[in-house]
């Protein structure tokens, strides 16, 4: 156990229930700060609550979630955005009508603190601030490798191009932590490779991952650390060659045959 | 007193009842807000004054006749100005139904000028309850709403056309995809609709007056019944319709007869904030 | 960019007004009054993305205040006018944060009942308002800096001047990050919520803002037409501004005085009689939402946009 790695990311005995359906139940884990985390199960297991419960979508029924210390419950999702959490969507939200660079240069000044009138008034503070937006977005662009498709409408791009954008807008935010909701879906195996270095590349780059994923190989393959959901409550976590070989996570799985 | 009160407002009660139901069928099976709706029931009053002079019948031959015109008038409405933007935005719906809401308003200023009109039902005397009187008028009043209430039921319960309302009501793309003509549906609703203003506003000019401007508070009692009973709930229109019927006559008596509109207006504000998805949850007919 | 082919008609119309008659000064400043109003409607429209049938309210609310205030407490047209926008303002925020958390036709519904109910109270509340009956002999603004704003021309400059600076504002927040981000929270709120944008507090920015405009339009229409009563500002008010903003076109700075120009001038031009008028709003609406949903502004963009790349090319290359 790494003892001097801080968890970034605490769930504590979280929770939730839509009119008496327990979707998520008693999950408690920890994310270390650095560190790549794969939230898997079968359908219905409760992942993508646990992602919106921690974005601020849905309020806990019960538990904690706690972020570098400061508890999230309660917060509304644009209060955590800003504190340092970004996501992705299954199916991916992007602005279509916008163009890829709009979007991610939207994304990066979207959540920034610059006070109502500096804006307005378009005051020397407000220009320094879009500016340094501009360059991130910018920045972003050359690392995920759409500048070739920057000024096109994002709408008509390709699934897995917005799939592209979507990780790109989220990292236009400067998150501290990542949540990629099925980065991986509808992707060929080429496609995969390439998500999934760009993962490790996200994490080397000093963010924190947390992602949900029905792939099972890409996840181990990816992820350090994994954490195992069945019918809203986890039934394990530990490395990849842990959960391969755990029991009851093959047993949650044996119910389906076919792939994501 | 306040039984006289509470008898009053079931009469006014009724006939925003009646109002309602007509708003409501409109979104419930076409999703759109009828903002000329108002201007339909005004003109169903004058339809019916109009058959009542120039035909010389009595209210209660006028008033069926009259109802038969104002359905046919208001699938015209739809044909030619909302089937267009059906498939659009809610907004465009919206300012389209509105742009008709003026030209019907102004028409009819300019077909029968601002002065107000009488309309005898032509039965006298009232009836007793005790210490509660309701004059005859007011009476059938509330059975027109109770027979039309009915009638709206058996059509949609037991009527083929009825199940074909519910249908698209619940499920558009669902009921064009089992072979049903939406287009004749809504126009089927709009025509049904159009029936009900008529009644309402025949009421309405006979109990009160009839002139152009009768429309607008009808319009605004209506949204907010339908808002609040749930759009495109029959039920909750009902419900609502008396409601405020009840809410309108007891402030107006026992707070202030200048304000009781604002009163209603603030207590519906009041109670969408309590719930946001109108009282009974917006749940589809 | 846009700006200078914004200011420049007003200088132009500037230099030009003192040889124009006295109808002719009238119908131009009844269509920049217009303007303003329709603007502070599109504001709404275009940012927050829903009809304000209550707009007139606002506009009202301002008016009266600054009016009641001249008229019972002696204050001058530039005392009562910041008491008046901050009250508008003020309410403004008041009913945005009600209804912030309602959608579609519950928005619609409670704004247009705030309308009805400004309305109502204006017209009841005989002691203060005058009632139905309203106010009479509303004189124009007290000299100030020394200028004198008796005669309709130096009226008339005034309600430039205004337009001109709400048009400067409007640009100004168009190019804000907060103009684009309210464009894009249009677009998809979930997604723009989990940027961090605060959505609540957008939208009661969106409808304040837009009742400040239609609130200083409100200031400029009581001491304009001299009269003011309850029943010029129903829904019908409202609604004709919802027809200039999307005649004109929504969602951009030039459609709502586009619309105004068209719908002031055109029945003027035809010298309709009185009761066409509302025939002719109303057919326009429909027309227009059928068939130009993007209004005469929509129609003329392709020229203003390729004379806008040309200048976007050769500002990308410096």
């Amino acid at each position: 156990m790494n003892t001097d790695a801080s968890p970034i990311l605490v769930v504590e005995h979280l929770a939730k229930s839509f009119g008496g359906v327990n979707a998520v139940n008693d999950v408690s884990f920890e994310v270390q700060l650095g560190s790549i985390v794969g939230l898997i199960g079968p359908n219905g297991a409760g992942k993508t609550t646990t992602f919106n419960l921690i974005s601020g979508r849905f309020t806990p029924s019960a538990g904690l979630v706690s972020f570098d210390g400061v508890p999230l419950t309660g917060k509304r999702p644009d209060q955590i955005a800003k504190l340092g959490i970004s996501r992705t969507f299954q199916g991916t939200r992007i602005f279509p009508k916008l163009t890829v660079s709009e979007n991610i240069q939207i994304a990066s000044i979207a959540g920034a603190n610059i006070g109502f009138w500096s804006d307005w008034l378009g005051l020397p503070s407000a220009r320094f601030i879009e500016k340094k937006a501009q360059e991130r977005a910018y920045e972003v662009m050359e690392w995920t490798g759409m500048q070739g498709v920057a000024n096109s409408v994002s709408g008509s791009l390709a699934y897995a191009h917005q799939s592209l954008l979507g990780m790109a807008i989220a990292l236009a935010m400067r998150p501290k932590l990542l949540l990629l909701d099925e980065p991986f879906a509808g992707m060929n195996p080429g496609e995969t490779q390439s998500a999934a270095d760009m993962v490790l590349r996200i994490r080397n780059d000093g963010i924190t991952v947390v992602l949900v994923e029905h792939d099972v190989p890409a996840v181990m393959r990816v992820c350090e650390h994994i954490v195992v959901l069945d019918q809203g409550r986890k039934i394990a976590e530990g490395t990849p060659k842990e959960i391969a070989t755990n029991q009851s996570v093959i047993e949650a799985y044996l119910g389906i045959n076919e792939d994501a | 007193m306040l039984e006289q009160q509470i008898a009053n407002s079931l009469v006014l009660g009724s006939i925003y009842a009646l109002c309602a139901l007509g708003f409501t069928l409109l979104f419930g099976v076409a999703k759109i807000i009828n903002f000329a709706y108002g201007e339909l029931l005004m003109f169903g009053a004058f339809f019916t004054l109009t058959a009542m002079n120039f035909m010389k019948v009595g209210f209660f031959l006028a008033l069926p006749f009259a109802m038969l015109i104002l359905a046919a008038f208001s699938v015209l409405i739809y044909l030619v100005t909302i089937r267009p933007v059906l498939r659009g935005t809610p907004l465009q719906s919206l300012l389209v139904t509105t742009g008709v809401l003026y030209v019907l308003h102004e028409l009819a200023i300019i077909i029968w000028g601002t002065e107000p009109r009488q309309m005898d039902m032509g039965i006298e005397g009232a009836i007793e309850f005790g210490a509660v009187i309701v004059t005859y008028p007011r009476l059938i009043a509330i059975g027109t709403m109770l027979l039309l209430v009915l009638i709206l039921y058996w059509m949609l319960y037991k009527l083929r056309i009825g199940k074909a309302l519910r249908a698209v009501a619940q499920n558009r793309a669902g009921a064009e995809a089992i072979g049903l003509n939406v287009n004749r549906v809504i126009c089927f609703a709009f025509a049904v609709s159009g029936a009900m203003a008529c009644a309402a506003g025949a009421l309405i000019g006979a109990l009160y007056a009839t002139e152009p401007s009768m429309g607008g508070a009808p319009l605004l009692k209506s949204f907010v019944i339908v808002i609040l009973g749930g759009l495109g709930n029959v039920f909750g229109a009902i419900v609502g319709g008396l409601l405020i019927g009840i809410a309108e006559t007891l402030t107006g008596s026992y707070i202030s007869y200048a304000f009781k509109d604002v009163f209603t207006f603030l207590i519906m504000i009041f109670a969408l904030i309590l719930r946001p998805n109108g009282l009974l949850g917006g749940r589809n007919q | 960019m846009k700006s200078i082919s914004l200011i420049l008609p007003a200088i132009f119309l500037g230099l030009l007004a003192p040889t124009l008659s006295e109808y002719q000064i009238y119908l131009l400043s009844l269509t920049l009054l217009w303007s303003i109003l329709a603007l502070g409607m599109g504001l709404i429209l275009g940012y927050a993305g829903e009809v304000n049938f209550g707009q007139a309210g606002f506009v009202a609310i301002s008016a009266y205040v600054s009016t009641l205030l001249r008229t019972k407490l002696g204050f001058s047209f530039w005392e009562a006018a910041p008491i008046a926008l901050a009250t508008t303002v003020g309410c403004a925020a008041i009913v945005g944060s009600i209804t912030m958390r309602l959608r579609g036709p519950f928005f619609v519904l409670v704004m247009l009942a705030f309308g009805e109910i400004v309305r109502l109270i204006l017209s009841n509340w005989q002691s203060m308002t005058n009632g139905p009956l309203g106010l009479r002999q509303i004189a124009p603004p007290e000299p100030i800096f020394g200028m004198n704003f008796q005669s309709k021309l130096s009226f008339f400059y005034l309600i430039l001047a205004v337009l001109t600076l709400v048009i400067i504002a409007m640009i100004r927040l168009v190019n804000s990050r907060m103009g684009r981000v309210f464009v894009a929270a249009r677009e998809d709120e979930l997604l723009a919520e989990f940027l961090g944008v605060p959505l609540m507090k957008s939208k009661v920015i969106a409808l304040s803002t837009g009742a400040f405009v239609g609130a200083l339009g409100g200031l400029l229409l009581a001491p304009f037409l001299t009269v003011l009563s309850p029943s010029q500002f129903s829904m019908f008010a409202a609604v004709d501004m919802v027809v200039m903003v999307i005649v004109g076109g929504a969602g951009t700075i030039v459609g709502p005085i586009m619309g105004a120009i068209f719908l002031v001038y055109v029945p003027e031009l035809l010298s309709f009689s009185h009761e066409i008028r509302p025939i002719l709003m109303g057919t326009l609406l429909i027309l227009a939402t059928m068939f130009i949903p993007s209004g005469l502004a929509g129609f003329f963009t392709p020229y203003i946009d390729r004379f806008i790349s040309r200048w976007k090319t050769k500002k990308a290359s410096l």
